[in-house]
């Protein structure tokens, strides 16, 4: 594989970071970003963002929700077919 | 099982080892009790969801109300996916609805010059500029948000829910290649507008 130029380089960072280039793409990815001096901060910004996003992820509040949705389904008219059986 | 004419109700321990299929087929027999035990099953994963897709204030009044479209429409379930993906379409369904609630205007336009930096070998960015923006979690969402809708909503699928590519070209519908598309471009897009204050920039891709 010849030397990438950064632009190259940059479309296939998305795919590197989720594992799915094939092995000697990678190895010409990391080849760039170990001589290249303007695309790691990219890489790394995008690695770190991307960490940060799942970070978001709040599972709380299943015993509430579930008090409110059989709350709510005991307030709710019957379902029409409920009311055909 | 699930013996007939029996509820879960009185007996969390029973439900607690009934399968998914047990309590929907309990639920749909008007057992309120096994579809709360559902709710109580996959309920994090459906607030997590939404949380990302619609915020937090707003997360939890929109996975009641796709609980509630999915208890009326337990007869329609086929069995053909798991419940716990069936209940994560409809709570999906109900938060990309809330998106174009609140947006209905919004122009779903390229933020081609954004990503167009990119091809720039000259571009780069400071990844302390752009880590210092992320921590404040307000900053991250309201540049989430400027995102066009469908890059943002296959990113936070891929990359805030953890769903693969594929499994995001199912949920929205769309095929593989363009998911993974939007998640790439949506992925570089999010980094450029990090490390802008540019408001200017900001406005561009709106």
């Amino acid at each position: 594989m010849t030397a990438l130029s950064c632009a190259e380089a940059r479309s296939l960072v998305s795919d590197y970071i989720d594992g799915e280039l094939p092995s000697g793409v990678a190895r010409a990815l990391e080849q760039h970003l170990e001589t290249c001096h303007n695309c790691p901060p990219l890489y790394a910004s995008l690695v770190q963002t991307l960490a940060d996003l799942k970070s978001l992820h709040d599972a709380r509040g299943v015993e509430e929700l579930a008090a409110r949705v059989l709350s709510a389904l005991e307030d709710a008219p019957p379902i029409p077919d409920e009311e055909e059986r | 099982m699930h013996p007939k004419g029996a509820s879960f109700a009185s007996n969390t321990a029973v439900a607690a080892e009934a399968s998914d299929l047990d309590l929907v087929v309990a639920a749909r027999s008007g057992d309120r009790a096994a579809f709360g035990h559902l709710v109580r099953r996959h309920g994090g994963r459906l607030l997590s969801l939404a949380r990302q897709m619609v915020g937090p204030e707003s997360a939890e009044d929109v996975v009641q109300e796709a609980m509630i479209d999915a208890f009326r429409g337990l007869d329609g379930f086929s069995g053909n996916a798991a419940v716990g993906t069936w209940l994560y379409r409809i709570t999906l369904n109900r938060c990309l609805a809330e998106r174009r609630r609140r947006r209905p205007h919004t122009v779903d336009s390229e933020p081609l010059d954004l990503l167009r930096r990119w091809e720039d070998a000259d571009y780069s960015v400071d990844p302390a500029v752009v880590a210092a923006r992320r921590s404040q979690a307000e900053t991250l969402h309201a540049v989430l948000d400027l995102l066009p809708e469908r890059y943002r909503n296959a990113l936070l699928l891929h990359d805030g829910q953890g769903l693969s590519a594929s499994e995001v070209a199912d949920a929205l519908g769309i095929p593989l290649g363009t998911a993974k598309s939007h998640i790439r471009r949506s992925r570089m897009a999010l980094v450029s507008l990090l490390a802008e204050d540019d408001q200017g920039l900001l406005e561009e891709v709106r």
